[in-house]
């Protein structure tokens, strides 16, 4: 009986000093930090004169035309809806499978889910050349078209993202709030808002617990949803490369496969900055690894079911378009995003030595600009192969190489993406604090009963 | 340094506005110009059509035909007018000139037009606008299958499938969201 009470009061000694560990990244920022926000914040400010220029001069000041309509500013915007897809993966997917090595990396990955999101929302609205019209999409907007539908889907996911970021964070923002002294007053005032009274009584955890499945459950259709309609905006268009049946899981995959290299780059650099070694280790890397290669491969599987076909029959227009990219203007781009981007990270994570930390993270990297150069080869070769070729074209029609004003915006969204995750890890605890308490409590439990 | 902050009224200016009022007296005081009245006639012979204009010009109580002046006729279209007739239709020394009109123009859905007849840049006459309306055009009756409910169709004529779909998915979706709304009050007020 002794025997037993001392164990307990051992076990709540050790939850005392995990909370305190983890609770550490949350305090007053170092001065690296500070230097970080504003280099992200120089970034920001000199996209935002890009963007003043484009809305003073109009879309003229882009190297958009009749022919490419949709730029960089459409590519990023898929890139970064795919990257919002990791938010499912990780907390939902696995955590539903109860995968239990992937509750620390679930705060991480909803955060990024977050934040690609509302640059994705933000980025789309850069595009039009009337944003004061924006509204108008929705109040006139036409039921039948794929971008009304994306425009829902995109509310309704950014939505259910931040309440899926919310709602496993009450228990930690009430650690915060109860814990965290020597904090500045308005950050006391946000935990104690954000924490919604949250006291660990057993009816809050029920109605948390409930609410979380339903969410886990939820965001997975939705976030298949985005991605594949996502996809409709190009297969509903008529231009070689995007009339496909195969778009929607091409996208879905390759959206999944991004999600888990991102996930992989942000764990070395978050372990690596909060000094997280003991939450993530190299066995996390490693398993992470052989998801990002299940996932490239069934990407691979798809790249293949969509160039193949075409590439095999080489008909008119779409044959044009097949030549320009496997021999064209844009070969060294596609060998670039197909070789180093897909099929080298996959041999390279295939064997044990290439998930380690530092080594998956560089694949990682390739990986990630694979995906973002990819998103660039599906939508701007097809559009400049209309089927309805214009007469005595200007010559700009024919060739897209972006402006400056969009190599800063498209940079300074990045930016934004990497400031939103940045105040959001300093903010609240990385490592789900209460879940990982939890957990190590159960392995010890039984550890004591066996 | 000091001069910097005199405020000095801007005499250019004041001196051009001035020239501008005299100009504009002057152009009214010394214009030649005088108004015009235009009458006209729809002919419709089984052959052909024609519109009878005849300009006059008013001297006094008297009208007096104008001769060797140029009449446009228009027809009014969606976005711009539609010049009808020969590049110049000059009238006769009665003041009269006959412009041929086609009949394949398509009107409203009873087939009216509107025309427009107009006398520009004259050198004795100011210019001059009538606007008239006739039973010439080609009744445009409003194709019932563009009216169907359809993908390619208006805002109001998305097929009933699709709204009940895209409705219900949303309400499904965000009532839920709704409800773990409310929850997160009452865990508020546990």
């Amino acid at each position: 009986m002794i025997n037993d009470s001392k164990i307990k009061q051992d076990i709540k000694s050790d939850d005392d000093k995990m909370i305190d560990k983890l609770l550490s990244t949350v305090k007053s920022p170092k001065a690296i930090f500070k230097i970080w926000i504003i280099v992200l914040l120089i970034i920001i400010g000199f996209g935002c004169f890009a963007y003043y220029r484009q809305l003073r001069f109009g879309l003229i000041v882009t190297s958009m035309r009749d022919y490419t309509s949709w730029g960089i500013y459409i590519s990023n915007f898929v890139f970064f809806v795919a990257v919002s897809l990791i938010g499912s993966l990780v907390s939902s997917i696995l955590k539903l499978a109860k995968v239990k090595w992937s509750y620390p990396l679930t705060r991480i990955s909803e955060i990024i889910a977050v934040a690609a999101i509302i640059c994705a929302a933000i980025i789309i609205i850069v595009d039009m050349g009337r944003p004061d019209r924006f509204l108008n999409v929705i109040f006139y907007g036409r039921i039948q078209s794929p971008i009304i539908w994306d425009v829902l889907v995109i509310m309704t996911y950014l939505v259910i993202s931040l309440l899926l970021l919310y709602l496993p964070l009450l228990p930690d923002i009430a650690l915060c709030r109860d814990r965290l002294k020597h904090i500045s007053v308005w950050r006391k005032k946000m935990y104690k808002i954000l924490a919604l009274n949250w006291q660990n009584k057993p009816g809050q955890l029920r109605r948390l617990k409930k609410t979380s499945t339903i969410l886990e459950i939820m965001v997975i259709p939705v976030a298949f949803a985005i991605h594949t309609i996502t996809s409709w905006l190009f297969a509903t268009t008529w231009r070689p490369g995007w009339d496909s049946t195969n778009l929607g899981p091409y996208f879905v995959s390759g959206a999944f496969m991004l999600g888990a290299a991102v996930i992989i780059i942000a764990m070395f650099f978050v372990r690596r900055s909060f000094n997280l070694q003991d939450f993530i280790s190299n066995d996390h890397f490693d398993k992470m690894g052989k998801i990002l290669v299940m996932l490239s491969l069934v990407y691979l599987y798809f790249n293949i079911n969509e160039y193949l076909g075409p590439a095999f029959k080489m008909v008119g227009v779409e044959g044009e378009h097949i030549t320009e990219l496997f021999s064209g203007d844009y070969a060294t781009m596609y060998w670039l995003v197909q070789i180093p981007g897909l099929m080298l990270p996959i041999l390279i994570m295939l064997f044990k030595r290439g998930r380690q930390p530092f080594i998956i993270m560089i694949v990682s990297f390739f990986v990630l600009m694979g995906a973002w150069f990819k998103r660039f080869l599906i939508v701007i070769p097809s559009l400049q192969h209309p089927y309805l070729p214009i007469q005595d074209v200007d010559e700009s029609y024919l060739h897209y190489y972006p402006t400056w004003e969009e190599w800063a915006i498209t940079l300074a969204s990045f930016a934004g993406v990497l400031l939103i995750i940045s105040l959001l890890l300093k903010l609240f605890p990385i490592i789900p604090i209460q879940e990982y308490i939890n957990q190590d409590k159960t392995n010890k439990e039984q550890t004591v009963e066996s | 340094m000091k001069n910097l902050f005199l405020i000095q009224p801007k005499y250019n200016l004041v001196r051009k506005f001035l020239l501008l009022i005299l100009l504009s007296c002057n152009c009214m005081a010394f214009s030649q110009k005088k108004s015009a009245e235009i009458r006209y006639r729809f002919i419709d012979d089984e052959s052909d059509k024609r519109v009878a204009i005849q300009v006059f010009q008013i001297e006094g109580t008297e009208l007096k035909a104008v001769e060797e002046l140029d009449v446009l006729l228009y027809v009014e279209r969606l976005f711009t007018n539609l010049p009808v007739g020969n590049l110049f239709n000059t009238t006769d020394e009665t003041g009269l000139v006959e412009i041929n009109f086609p009949s394949d123009l398509p009107g409203d859905s009873i087939g009216n037009l509107n025309l427009i007849i107009r006398i520009e840049d004259a050198e004795s006459i100011r210019d001059t606008s009538v606007y008239a309306k006739v039973k010439w055009g080609v009744p445009i009756l409003h194709d019932k299958t563009e009216e169907k409910r359809s993908l390619w169709a208006t805002r109001a004529n998305a097929p009933i499938s699709l709204i009940i779909l895209v409705n219900s998915l949303l309400l499904v979706v965000w009532g839920i969201i709704l409800y773990i709304c409310y929850e997160m009050y009452l865990i508020r007020k546990e």
